[in-house]
Parts: structure tokens; C-alpha cells; sequence
């Protein structure tokens, strides 16, 4: 408890990392509140006021349907951050076990599993995250779990890496020697010790699911308009960007502060943790 | 120097039966009759998609399956487009040159921008360089590459009107209009391997600079530039190397995004119209060829990677 009070202590001291989470916080706070605080609704056409720009009345401007861009940025939050996650936590649960079992275990099973781990990761991630969609077929779903099928090796790698070396410690030596299953020594002494690393790559993680996930969505092969969604707005506005240049500023700034600050909050935590593995120090 | 690239040869062999595995098996998940999906129309006939299992060998065993696709593949047969019926490998042969084109220029953006920036950060450790190569760093791995693409078309091209905005254009027709054409997809992509190497080579070379072998050579009485190029680059490069197999795999996901944004008529554009069109055997091709070149960069890393560092030759 106290090093987790401690490592609190030493986030909150981060600036860029406090700031990251205080963006983020406000970000889930605006998107959950949507239906309260957004202007209009977001599939709302009022094609009397197409493409016209930020004013009083539209703070960033309307779109192609005379949609209220704000609104749609506030509901594709939901859409966006709610897809970046899920897929996070496929990798999460997918990842995880793989790397606890393949490192715990070791030998042909470990063997096996990380030649399957490295198969994965040799496929670009966008691309083998389109050929899966496609398989799949659409829906957002689907390519939720494309994305997440394609971050679970880091998660593997990471979780095995950290098992390795704490399998060598004298607490999983001695749980071992009173008689714990592998299970109980897994569960009650080697899972705990993985949290901190899980954690950080859990926040790095979504950054890279939303850039996925918007990408995805921009080409085509992701969610499907009319859903409000930061990287099919992109996509849609991208087709105006001579009249109306906001369609494709305002989500993709939406896109990148929330990548930057999901970083800022990972490296951040990170350092809390352990403070020597720094990118600073 | 043999042992090590025959043990890393070797270890190629089973990575290349699961991802061919793994390409092969991309069929098996399509939903409903695989028959339906290859033939691209959900009304055929029953004795048309009869005759296409038979052909296509859709009701043979998996294994078999597998096998004679590998067969096919060995001979450079990769079926033919559902769409076109341009066999596969004539399309990949006409697309990839774009492709190698393009990562090769972002490449060597990422590494003539991304060396010298490293290099004078590092060198003056919280200075003004220092803080925008951080910046950069860490902009380049959070920005959306296709809003980057969208807002450099719109300022250069669109406003300035100093290059085009889309398209391609074959050096052998012209090089001028090729350079042009190529340059802002190059910095779009480029964008994010200038990021990489900064941060990576940055922090490597800080901390070689602070090595008592360094701090000899200038002891000594050495150029600073000497130090640097002489006994700090190639330690701190070993880092860079190892994760640039890391990068290219970044960077040729992202060529989907920039061929599509300029209208480039490449392998990534190509995956994703394959993707679009539902045309199988052109999206396993597309994605078989696309990882085996990801594949050759990543042992080629590591076999210069041994080059650099006699450790790893002989560890």
C-alpha cells in the first residue's frame, strides 16, 4: 500500500502526465454527459447550414449534412474511446494468460506459444487488422477484435518477459517448496508483481487501439457512418477539405491530443512505478 | 560470422510455415460457405459453388488444402483476383515497386532528418533542440498519420499550391514530377520513423557520450565532431537497429493510410481494395507478400545487427 501511495505521489509530480489524465478524465466526463451537454443531435441534418463554419451558433462548424461538428465530436468520443478500450482489453485477456503460462511453464510449451506470439507479430499491424475485419465481416465489433487479436503479443511478450525473471525469486521458489500449485503461485505470487507493467502497456495500449481503430474507420473498414466516429468523420470531411477544412482539424486534433495524453499518462505511470525505467533518467 | 547467419536463417523456417499458415488460414474465418465468399455473389448456384469447391479443392481436408496452396505458391501462383481475374501475381508485380519506393524514402527521411536531430539533442542535453526533439517524438507517435497526410495536402498543396495534391507518376516517365509527386506521402510517412530514431538514438547516444571511453577521447584532445563520429554513433546505432524492424512493420502498415490519402497506386492500396472488394485470393497474396518483406527487413536487421556488435554473433 505504501508504494502505491508512494508511486501516487511521484505521478501526481509529473506535470505532462497529470495533465494527460486531467485531459482524459474531463474527455470521459464530456463524452459519458453527451446526451446533457451537446448542442444538437448528432444525426440531425439541417441542410440549410451545410459546411458553414465555427460560429456562435456551431463553435466548430457544421458538416456536409449540416451536422453540428461539436456534437458529433462529444458523441464519437463515446464511439471511439469505447471501441479503443474494448479491443484493449481483448489484448488484455487474451495476452496475459499466454504470457503468465509461457513464461511460468517455459520449455516446448513456451516453445510453441511464442513462435505463434512472433508469427503475429511479423504481420504489419494495420494490415493483418484489415484482413481479420474482413473476415470477420463489418461492424464495429468485429474490428475491435481484429485490433485486439493484433496488440495481444505485446501483452504476451511483456507478461512472459516479467514472469522469467520473478520465477527465479525466492518468494515463487518458497511457495513452490510449501506445496502451492503452479495455479495458486501464478494467481496469488506472480500475478500481483505484473500488474504495474500490464497497467502502463493498458494505457499505451489504447493510444495505439484509437489511432488503429480511426484509421480503420477512415478507410473504410471500420465504423460505419452515420455512427459518429472521430476517424469516419475524417474520412467523410476529408472529401470537403477545400470548403470546409474544419471537418478534418477538429477530429483528428481530437484523435491526436487523445493518443498524446494516453502516452503522457502510460510514460507517467511508468516512472512512477519505477523510476529508473525513465526515459529520462 | 557463418554460424550466426546460418542459425538465423534457420530460425526463418518455422516462422515462415505459421505465417503462411496463418494467410492460408484468413479463409477459415470468413463466415458461412468459404465457396460464397470466393465467388463474391451470395446467389449462385448450388452447382456453381459445387464446381468452385471442386476446383478451388474446398472439399478436400484442411491439411491437403494447405499444402497444395503452398505448392501453388512455390511455383509464384497466387490465384486470381475475384474482381478483375488478373492473376494475383501479376498485380502484386505491377504494385510493389511503388510501394518498396516509398518506404524507402521515408526511410531514409526518417534517417537523415532523424540522425542529425538525435545526434545535437543528445549532445546538449535539456537545450532548446533537445526539448523540440522530445516534442517531436512525441508527437510523431501520437499523431494520426491520415490527419497529417490531410492537413499537409491542405496547406501545401491545396493553399500553397507548391506540389500535388494526389496522384503518381513513374520516375522512368519523369523524375521531376515523380520527386514531386513522391514528396508529400514521403513526409506524411516519414513522419513517424524521424520520431523513432530521434527518440531511440537520443537517448542511446546520451548515454554512450557519458562513457569513460567518450570522455578518454576527448580527454585526449579529439574534435568534438570526431568523438561523436568516430566512437559514440556506432554503439549508440545498436539500439536503433534493433528496433527498426519494429519501424518498417510501422511503416508499411501505414502506406495502407498514405497510398490511399494520395491516391498511390500501391501494395498497401491494394490490401485495402482487396480488403473492400471482399477479393480473397488477392488479399491473401497482397498480405502474404507484405509480411514476407517485413519478414526479409527484420532478418536483414538482425544480420547487420550481428554486424555492428560482435556480441550478438557470438553470444
Amino acid at each position: 500500500m505504501a508504494e502505491t501511495r508512494l508511486a501516487l505521489r511521484r505521478f501526481v509530480r509529473r506535470r505532462m502526465a497529470l495533465t494527460g489524465t486531467v485531459y482524459l478524465g474531463l474527455l470521459i466526463l464530456a463524452a459519458l454527459l453527451a446526451p446533457v451537454i451537446a448542442p444538437y443531435e448528432p444525426l440531425k441534418q439541417d441542410l440549410v447550414h451545410m459546411l458553414a463554419g465555427p460560429s456562435l451558433a456551431h463553435p466548430l462548424g457544421t458538416d456536409d449534412l449540416g451536422r453540428d461538428v461539436l456534437t458529433r465530436l462529444l458523441y464519437g468520443a463515446r464511439l471511439s474511446l469505447g471501441a479503443a478500450c474494448l479491443a484493449v482489453a481483448i489484448a488484455t485477456v487474451a495476452g496475459v494468460p499466454i504470457g503468465l503460462v509461457a513464461g511460468y511453464l517455459g520449455g516446448a510449451i513456451d516453445d510453441a506459444l511464442m513462435r505463434v506470439i512472433d508469427a503475429l507479430q511479423a504481420f504489419p499491424a494495420l494490415i493483418l487488422a484489415m484482413a481479420i475485419a474482413a473476415a470477420l465481416g463489418p461492424g464495429l465489433f468485429n474490428v475491435m477484435v481484429a485490433v485486439g487479436v493484433v496488440y495481444t503479443p505485446r501483452f504476451a511478450r511483456l507478461v512472459r518477459g516479467q514472469v522469467l525473471s520473478l520465477r527465479e525469486e525466492p518468494f515463487v521458489e518458497s511457495a513452490r517448496a510449501a506445496g502451492a500449485s503452479h495455479a495458486r503461485v501464478l494467481a496469488r505470487h506472480v500475478l500481483p508483481n505484473v500488474v504495474a507493467p500490464v497497467v502502463v502497456q493498458i494505457s499505451i495500449g489504447v493510444a495505439f487501439a484509437l489511432l488503429a481503430e480511426t484509421a480503420l474507420s477512415f478507410l473504410g473498414v471500420g465504423i460505419k457512418p452515420p455512427e459518429p466516429s472521430w476517424g469516419t468523420d475524417v474520412g467523410r470531411g476529408y472529401r470537403f477539405m477545400r470548403l470546409a477544412p474544419w471537418l478534418v482539424f477538429m477530429p483528428g486534433t481530437a484523435i491526436f491530443l487523445t493518443a498524446l495524453a494516453f502516452n503522457l499518462m502510460g510514460d507517467g505511470i511508468r516512472d512512477a512505478f519505477d523510476p529508473r525505467l525513465s526515459r529520462e533518467a | 560470422m557463418g554460424r550466426f547467419l546460418r542459425r538465423r536463417l534457420l530460425a526463418v523456417v518455422p516462422l515462415l510455415l505459421l505465417v503462411t499458415s496463418m494467410v492460408f488460414s484468413l479463409i477459415l474465418l470468413l463466415p458461412g460457405d468459404p465457396a460464397v465468399a470466393l465467388v463474391g455473389m451470395e446467389d449462385a448456384s448450388e452447382e456453381k459453388l459445387a464446381a468452385i469447391r471442386e476446383r478451388m479443392g474446398l472439399n478436400r481436408p484442411l491439411v491437403v488444402q494447405y499444402v497444395s496452396w503452398l505448392a501453388r505458391l512455390a511455383h509464384g501462383d497466387l490465384g486470381v483476383s475475384l474482381r478483375t481475374g488478373q492473376p494475383v501475381t501479376e498485380a502484386i508485380r505491377e504494385r510493389a515497386p511503388i510501394t518498396l519506393g516509398l518506404a524507402l524514402t521515408a526511410t531514409g527521411f526518417g534517417l537523415l532528418a532523424g540522425v542529425p536531430l538525435a545526434i545535437v539533442a543528445a549532445r546538449r542535453r535539456g537545450g532548446l533542440v533537445d526539448a523540440a526533439a522530445s516534442g517531436l517524438a512525441a508527437f510523431g507517435v501520437a499523431v494520426p498519420n491520415f490527419w497529417l497526410g490531410s492537413m499537409l495536402v491542405l496547406v501545401l498543396a491545396l493553399h500553397l499550391r507548391w506540389l500535388p495534391a494526389t496522384g503518381y507518376v513513374s520516375p522512368f516517365e519523369s523524375a521531376g514530377d515523380a520527386f514531386r509527386h513522391m514528396l508529400l506521402p514521403t513526409l506524411t510517412l516519414g513522419a513517424s520513423a524521424v520520431a523513432e530514431v530521434t527518440r531511440q538514438l537520443r537517448s542511446s547516444l546520451g548515454e554512450v557520450l557519458a562513457a569513460d571511453y567518450v570522455k578518454t577521447a576527448r580527454a585526449k584532445g579529439l574534435a568534438e565532431g570526431r568523438v561523436v563520429a568516430k566512437h559514440a554513433l556506432r554503439p549508440a546505432l545498436i539500439p536503433v537497429i534493433t528496433v527498426a524492424g519494429l519501424t518498417i512493420s510501422r511503416l508499411v502498415s501505414n502506406t495502407v493510410v498514405v497510398e490511399s490519402i494520395f491516391a498511390l497506386p500501391g501494395l498497401g492500396r491494394l490490401n485495402l481494395e482487396s480488403v473492400l472488394n471482399r477479393d480473397f485470393p488477392m488479399l491473401q497474396g497482397a498480405v502474404l507478400v507484405t509480411v514476407l518483406a517485413v519478414i526479409a527487413v527484420n532478418v536483414l536487421s538482425d544480420l547487420l545487427y550481428g554486424l555492428v556488435d560482435p556480441r550478438i554473433r557470438y553470444g
